[in-house]
């Protein structure tokens, strides 16, 4: 195994774990037996009363429209910070960029 | 139950203001920072007036779209956060005043963006205190970090790292916050805070919710570098520009600290937080850990901006003590400590970036004959250095005292003592910079002729008003602290307590 101490492996890590998190979110909208939260989709049409249990709920969705916003922002000033780290020290390297410092 | 556009036009303002610097700075870069000025002056007049408001007649509240709670985002701002709003308004508007000079010399094809983003993170900064919506704190969170990993990148070499692993650890932090909201939003239904600590007393041995709980203090304790929490705070606050050091040094762990104290005692309950887990007093171990640790690490620091990079480490542990100690005199403590501290850090970064624009030095034992060189700077660094000691009548002293009458009242003799232990630890760091700026004997190598005589170099008006606005509010906050706390702070406590 190839373990490499480097700062874009970690920010992919990072990025893994935000991913997990949307996924988390997503999850909790799920019903067993439900539809897509529009009204005319529904069983019965828009004729009846709307009933939640036919529907996912989208709130989470909704949520995490936003929350991919915010993170693929934060992606990108982290990928521009390694690029300026990149261009300082012509390696991404912890331990290399320690000893360059000194 | 009051509804005032002021509440939404204390961000609205700012953050407008934000996109147009980049406009107006395309056409003309001088007219950046007097709209910044602007904005901020805005700002700091619609929190004045929501806090009037708040003090005449109870919470205000502002739902945005007119769409009502549980669905739409709304603003709910009491006695708690209209203290908060008013100190990061007016706090960062001085800095924003300051920042003219050095921003000039240190980021001078960078003004334009350096504005935009400065606005930005004050945006983030005031929406994370005013909001009553759990995701949309989420978002203010973010707005504001990712705006300061930017400030801070652009300063001095090392200060990418500095930043990338801010960022890390930031984001981490972030997604702790947002699982718990999740976690709270499939056991109740609802992201509006007055919402949850509704529903929440009955679900509270609910494993789901000690994970939220548990959650929500590891994201707020790693975005207010509380101490095991802290390792991206000294790099980051070091590298940074000197404008930016002092806006984010004394109001992103304020901010934060302030969330800490909304999720303890509104979201969740003090029975909660105090009964039936001891989170609080974990917290107080932690932050006592914190005051020891920030201080003794500052004794090994020789570079003055560094060295209070540590001191904010113990100050947030004072923080999180007082909010640890969970009883009225101690809580007092912790938010009239917001304020003060606030303004002393304000004060100390602002004399390290005019101590730097003018001789361009941070070891402070190459300050030797620095105050009759720059008189009024150094005795605003005395003022602000005898705060964070806690000597009356400075304001330090007063939080202090809160936090010592919370110890006792809550019988933790320990605690009280290591708050005095850390008063001296704290005198002789900065009695060690004073020595060197006021007795000991000027020593120029590179001019061996004329030793003695310095001439009288003081920083540019546009830094000193600033440092010296800080200086008199850290002199006049601490006389008046007492009716600071009879008017807005024994309503910002719980009741509860």
């Amino acid at each position: 195994m190839d373990l490499h101490n480097t700062h874009d492996d970690r920010l992919l890590c990072h990025d893994r774990q935000e991913t997990a998190i949307i996924l988390y979110f997503i999850s909790t909208g799920a019903k067993r037996g439900a539809t897509i939260p529009i009204v005319d989709h529904g069983q019965g049409g828009a004729m009846h009363a709307v009933n939640a249990a036919y529907y996912v709920n989208p709130l989470p969705h909704v949520l995490m429209l936003t929350a991919i916003v915010v993170m693929v922002s934060t992606f990108g000033v982290a990928l521009a910070l390694i690029i300026m780290v990149y261009r300082r020290y012509k390696t991404l390297e912890e331990d290399e960029i320690l000893e360059l410092r000194k | 139950m009051t509804t005032s556009p002021f509440s939404i036009l204390i961000i609205v303002v700012p953050f407008i203001s934000a996109f147009l610097v980049p406009i107006i700075g395309w056409w003309r870069k001088g007219l950046c920072y007097p709209l910044v000025i602007g904005a901020l002056s805005l700002s700091v007049l619609s929190c004045t007036v929501t806090l009037k408001m708040v003090m005449g007649g109870g919470t205000v509240h502002y739902y945005l779209g007119n769409w009502g709670p549980p669905w739409g985002i709304e603003y709910v701002i009491d006695h708690l956060n209209a203290f908060v709003a008013i100190i990061v308004s007016v706090v960062s508007l001085i800095i924003a005043i300051g920042s003219r000079r050095s921003v000039e010399r240190e980021l001078p094809q960078k003004i334009v963006y350096f504005y935009c983003l400065f606005l930005l993170h004050v945006t983030g900064l005031l929406g994370i205190v005013v909001t009553g919506d759990m995701f949309n704190l989420y978002v203010f969170l973010e707005i504001a970090s990712l705006a300061g990993y930017a400030l801070i990148a652009i300063g001095e070499d090392g200060a990418p790292i500095a930043s990338f692993n801010y960022m890390i650890y930031g984001t981490i932090g972030a997604c702790f916050y947002l699982l718990s909201v999740g976690y709270l939003y499939i056991v109740t239904g609802s992201l509006n805070m007055g919402d949850l600590s509704r529903i929440l007393p009955d679900l509270y041995h609910s494993k789901v919710v000690l994970m939220a709980f548990a959650f929500f203090i590891v994201g707020v304790g790693l975005k207010m570098a509380l101490f095991p929490l802290h390792v991206w705070l000294p790099d980051a606050y070091t590298y940074a520009p000197s404008a930016v050091s002092a806006l984010v040094a004394p109001l992103t762990t304020k901010v934060g600290a302030y969330v800490m104290i909304r999720i303890i005692f509104t979201v969740f309950k003090p029975h909660f937080s105090l009964e039936l887990i001891p989170a609080t007093a974990i917290l107080s171990w932690v932050a006592i850990v914190a005051i020891l640790f920030g201080c003794i690490m500052a004794l090994g620091q020789t570079d003055l901006k560094r060295m209070l990079a540590y001191v904010l480490i113990a100050e947030v542990g004072y923080i999180a003590l007082g909010v640890g100690l969970a009883n009225r005199a101690g809580l007092t403590g912790a938010i009239l400590h917001i304020l003060n501290d606030s303004l002393m850090m304000a004060c100390l970064f602002l004399v390290v970036g005019a101590i730097m624009y003018k001789v361009g030095l941070r070891n402070f034992h190459q300050f030797r004959g620095l105050h009759r060189k720059m008189p009024i700077t150094m005795a605003a660094f005395t003022v602000a250095a005898l705060s964070v000691i806690g000597i009356p009548p400075t304001c330090g002293f007063f939080s202090k005292w809160y936090l010592v009458l919370g110890a006792i009242a809550a019988n933790r003799w320990f605690f009280a003592a290591i708050l005095l232990i850390s008063s001296l630890l704290n005198a002789i760091l900065f009695f060690r910079v004073i020595e060197n700026v006021y007795f000991e004997p000027a020593v120029y190598a590179h001019n061996g002729g004329d030793h003695g005589e310095i001439s009288r170099d003081e920083a540019p008006l546009s830094m000193l008003i600033p440092i010296l606005a800080v200086t008199i509010g850290i002199l006049s906050l601490g006389i008046l602290s007492g009716k600071i706390i009879s008017n807005i702070i024994q309503f910002a406590v719980p009741a509860g307590l």
